[in-house]
């Protein structure tokens, strides 16, 4: 009896020994760094062999992009991936008891034994097996994906979810949110290419982007240039304005005005009798004349041309000198205020010299033939021209049907004018010139905005002349439409600087 | 609106996106109000994915605003605009083995129509512009929002409806010249080339911040647009333009309760233009010289708030800008246009609401609302506006699948 209670006791030792190795866990495959820190606050040991058997109380982690892959004794299956921390609270027959600190693991369960705590929750295998995964991020957040069998889940508060296959639950220190569902493997790879797609497409929209600003930036420096307008009735207007040089002593301003396929433009061309220079600022601003000093350099003649293509409206002056108006016999030309172009405003000269030219040979012809003109001989004051009516004024060459607009009787037709401003409300000139021949040329001048609206009288406090109307004009922009009984219903518009306009003396 | 659909035919895997935004809205402009107009957004597309190395892409855009966005020039008439982009694109991606570098060459055809006067029509307008691009592009994508670009594009812009009147007129009713020597016609095309880099990161000194940085180089030759000398008169160079981009935006993720994340963001933005070009002002004499030489620097903080499910939050987001521009060359006018002894700069404001509020899985309801203003030194404003205030108002429906 002795014998077998002895023999009895020691086979239940050797079983019970044999045992222990099976009910605890075993490391059986490490990657890159994996420590493992006996019970107790003891150093940490890297693990470069396996298996390790390892026990309750141990704690395990893993190192950037290591792995470590833990075996229990019925053959459940964990694999810690990087950055990992988990510690083996308890392990016996009945439970496994893990707490993961940190990182994420893969939990392979075989029965219903493991209970997996994290920071903010814990989640048990429910029925027989069950794989997920568990993550835990800095902070305690912890999110589960179950690929295989039920979980129960229950967070610090204890609200509990229990979740089914395919499903992702994300519990945090301030409790769970609703599980969701995991995509599958075909949808994952559907969403990643759609994510790919989406973001070749960003990619493809950059350089789009980087078109459309190309293309507005180029477009942003046409409208800044004043080069592409729009009428006062919406529609396209185009105008280009550049210099010519055609000699040393000369320069031509070019206006062009562009409206579909139609180019009206406006030309300047100015001599001087002596050389210019590169910037013609200074020209222009001594274009009407000179205060107290008559300077070496002097307008001696200038050709204006206005076209549509089809007709034309061109003024000729020749025989330019300069002529102190303020000094001169005839005291209604004397001249009280000059535009500064330097400060734009008109400053008084009451009293002082001012050098003006005057040209000894004016015309003005249309389609090629003179509507008028006048002629001299070193004038001193424009109340000198004799007014032609029977010579050209520039080539002295009688006129003739062919070469002038005749009144009848074989002189030159005879003209009056009439200014007014039709409209009470919005700044519109219209210049009527009738002539004894029956023949009529009317211009209508607008004042355009920024916008190209027709600007209103009260913009200019209701005034139509003076230094004040001169000064404030500069803030617009001019349209200019020209009819005349002989372009036939055409029109010649154009779209004209003000200042230019300020600057030659065209608008006193 | 995006959707998305596989299949495998051609012995390819198919994948496609598509995406549709359709808003309608109102545009104002110092204080007047343009007529309420919609606008439509499709983009879509198609990747065949013919093994682990090879795939081919596809991609199709097209777009219509009726409500002129407040990113477009101001010049005259400013409240009319509509405007269509169409662009397709084909793309060939190729990942060698055991390597994560993705090699991208490419070509895109873009095509941008305005409509901006009441005698522009469709495919007739002065601004029309054609784009085509050759681009090869080298990529290194880490992970989701993480990866590194370099490429290189070739690129012609062409403005089929833009000539210069001076080029179609070549004599006036004298028979002298009326246009100088040398005088382009299609000044506007150009051709040019942009190197360009991006990093997207985490950024390393904020916790969940996230880093993206972008820079470009490009060089843009205007063949037919000769440089113009200190007489005013053309010289025999052609322009060249040369543009540095560089920008960066760090945005940071936190979640402040269960199911509201706040998204606080910084965009700087600096962007420099040489030019060899000048400019002569005719009506006053003054020649520029490297008139279109231009510098900009901005600034944009925003803020968003995303409430609900991470997929599909609710999405409140309020951006500010701040841009400051600066003509190194460009003397600055006063309204009459007389020149003042400054450089022409201009600031430039916008700020910015926007919602996204999701009305089931695929639909969402989408409204904007911009404001922006200029002020500047440049004061002459009788082409184009650089102070000014705009208002965009925007309201619509878009769909996810």
């Amino acid at each position: 009896m002795k014998k077998y209670f002895f023999t009895r006791t020691i086979v239940t030792l050797i079983v019970l020994l044999a045992a222990l190795p099976l009910r605890a866990a075993s490391l059986r495959r490490v990657s890159g760094l994996v420590q493992v820190q006996a019970v107790g606050f003891g150093p940490w040991h890297a693990i470069s062999r396996v298996p390790r058997t390892l026990s309750s109380g141990e704690k395990i982690r893993t190192g950037p992009g290591g792995s470590a892959t833990i075996v229990f004794f019925d053959g459940s299956r964990m694999v810690l991936e990087g950055d990992a921390s988990l510690i083996l609270e308890s392990i016996t027959g009945e439970r496994r008891l893990l707490r993961l600190v940190l990182g994420t693991a893969i939990l392979d369960e075989r029965g219903a034994r493991t209970r997996l705590i994290t920071p903010t929750a814990v989640a048990a295998v429910r029925e027989s097996g069950a794989s997920f995964r568990a993550t835990v991020l800095a902070g305690g957040r912890t999110t589960y994906q179950l690929f295989e069998g039920l979980l129960g889940i229950e967070d610090n508060r204890g609200h509990q979810a229990l979740l089914r296959p395919r499903e992702s639950l994300r519990v945090d220190l301030r409790g769970m949110a609703v599980p969701r569902i995991l995509p599958t493997g075909s949808q994952m790879r559907k969403a990643s290419a759609a994510v790919n797609l989406r973001k070749e497409m960003g990619y493809d929209a950059e350089r789009d982007s980087r078109m459309s600003q190309g293309a507005a930036s180029v477009r942003r420096g046409e409208l800044e240039h004043g080069k592409a307008l729009i009428d006062r009735d919406g529609n396209r207007v185009r105008t280009e304005s550049y210099i010519m040089r055609p000699a040393p002593n000369k320069f031509k301003y070019v206006s062009l005005t562009g409206r579909g396929s139609a180019i009206d433009y406006f030309y300047y061309q100015a001599t001087f009798n002596s050389g210019l220079p590169e910037e013609l600022s200074s020209v222009w601003g001594e274009m009407f004349g000179r205060v107290d000093t008559m300077g070496g350099r002097t307008l001696t003649g200038y050709d204006i041309g206005l076209s549509n293509g089809d007709d034309n409206i061109r003024t000729r002056a020749s025989g330019g000198h300069a002529v102190d108006l303020n000094a001169n016999a005839d005291a209604t030309d004397d001249v009280s205020t000059v535009f500064d172009s330097k400060s734009d405003s008109y400053v008084g000269v009451a009293g002082r010299s001012v050098f003006v030219p005057l040209f000894d040979q004016f015309g003005i012809y249309l389609n090629g033939k003179l509507k008028r003109g006048w002629t001299g001989t070193n004038i001193q004051a424009q109340s000198e021209a004799v007014a032609s009516t029977s010579n050209d004024p520039i080539s002295g060459a009688a006129l003739t049907a062919t070469n002038a607009y005749l009144d009848g009787t074989g002189f030159l037709a005879s003209r009056t004018e009439s200014s007014s401003y039709p409209d009470s409300t919005v700044m519109r000139q219209s210049v009527i010139e009738s002539y004894s021949d029956g023949a009529f040329l009317n211009t209508d001048n607008f004042v355009v905005d920024g916008d190209q609206g027709v600007v209103s009288s009260s913009d200019f406090g209701a005034g139509t002349a003076g230094t004040g109307f001169q000064t404030r004009l500069l803030d617009f922009n001019l349209q200019h439409v020209i009819s005349a009984t002989e372009f036939g219903g055409r029109k010649i518009d154009l779209f004209v600087s003000s200042r230019l306009m300020v600057l030659t003396g065209l608008i006193k | 609106m995006t959707v998305l659909c596989g299949g495998s035919a051609l012995g390819a895997d198919w994948q496609s996106v598509a995406s549709i935004r359709l808003l309608g809205g109102q545009y104002a402009f110092r204080g007047e109000r343009a007529g309420m107009s919609g606008n439509l957004k499709l983009r879509g597309a198609v990747a065949a994915v013919f093994n682990p190395r090879w795939s081919l892409l596809g991609s199709l855009d097209t777009e219509y605003e009726g409500t002129k966005p407040l990113s477009q020039p101001v010049g005259p008439g400013t409240l009319f605009q509509q405007r269509m982009t169409h662009a397709v694109g084909i793309k060939p991606v190729y990942s060698p083995e055991n390597s994560r570098w993705r090699f991208k060459p490419s070509l895109r055809y873009r095509m941008e129509l305005l409509k901006e006067t009441r005698d522009e029509f469709w495919n007739k307008g002065l601004f029309d512009s054609q784009s085509a691009v050759a681009g090869f592009e080298i990529e290194l994508p880490q992970q989701e929002q993480v990866g590194f670009r370099l490429g290189l594009d070739y690129s012609v812009v062409i403005f089929p409806r833009y000539r210069t009147l001076e080029s179609k007129s070549k004599v006036d009713f004298n028979g002298a010249p009326l246009a100088r020597e040398l005088a382009g016609d299609r000044i506007l095309d150009y051709s040019a080339q942009t190197l360009y880099t991006a990093l997207s990161s985490p950024f390393p000194l904020i916790r969940e911040a996230r880093f993206h940085g972008a820079m470009s180089f490009e060089r843009r030759r205007f063949g037919s647009q000769p440089v113009v000398g200190g007489d005013g008169l053309l010289t025999g160079r052609s322009r060249i333009d040369l543009i540095t981009r560089a920008s960066g935006q760090i945005t940071v993720g936190r979640e402040i309760r269960r199911e509201l994340r706040i998204v606080p963001g910084l965009r700087l933005t600096a962007a420099a233009t040489v030019s060899n070009q000048s400019r002569y002002d005719a009506a006053q004499g003054v020649f520029s010289p490297r008139y279109y030489n231009l510098f900009e620097m901005g600034i944009a903080p925003s803020v968003a708030l995303e409430l609900g499910d991470d997929r599909r939050p609710v999405v409140v987001a309020f951006e500010t800008g701040w841009t400051r521009r600066s003509w190194g060359h460009r003397k600055a006018q006063t309204a009459s246009g007389r020149t003042i002894d400054e450089s022409a700069e201009q600031s430039l404001w916008n700020v910015s609401l926007r919602l996204n509020y999701p009305l089931g899985t695929r639909l969402r309801f989408i409204g904007e609302v911009e404001t922006s203003g200029a002020t500047s030194n440049q004061n002459f404003e009788q082409f184009y506006r650089y102070n000014y205030t705009a208002l965009s108002v925007l309201t619509g429906l878009g769909i996810e699948f």
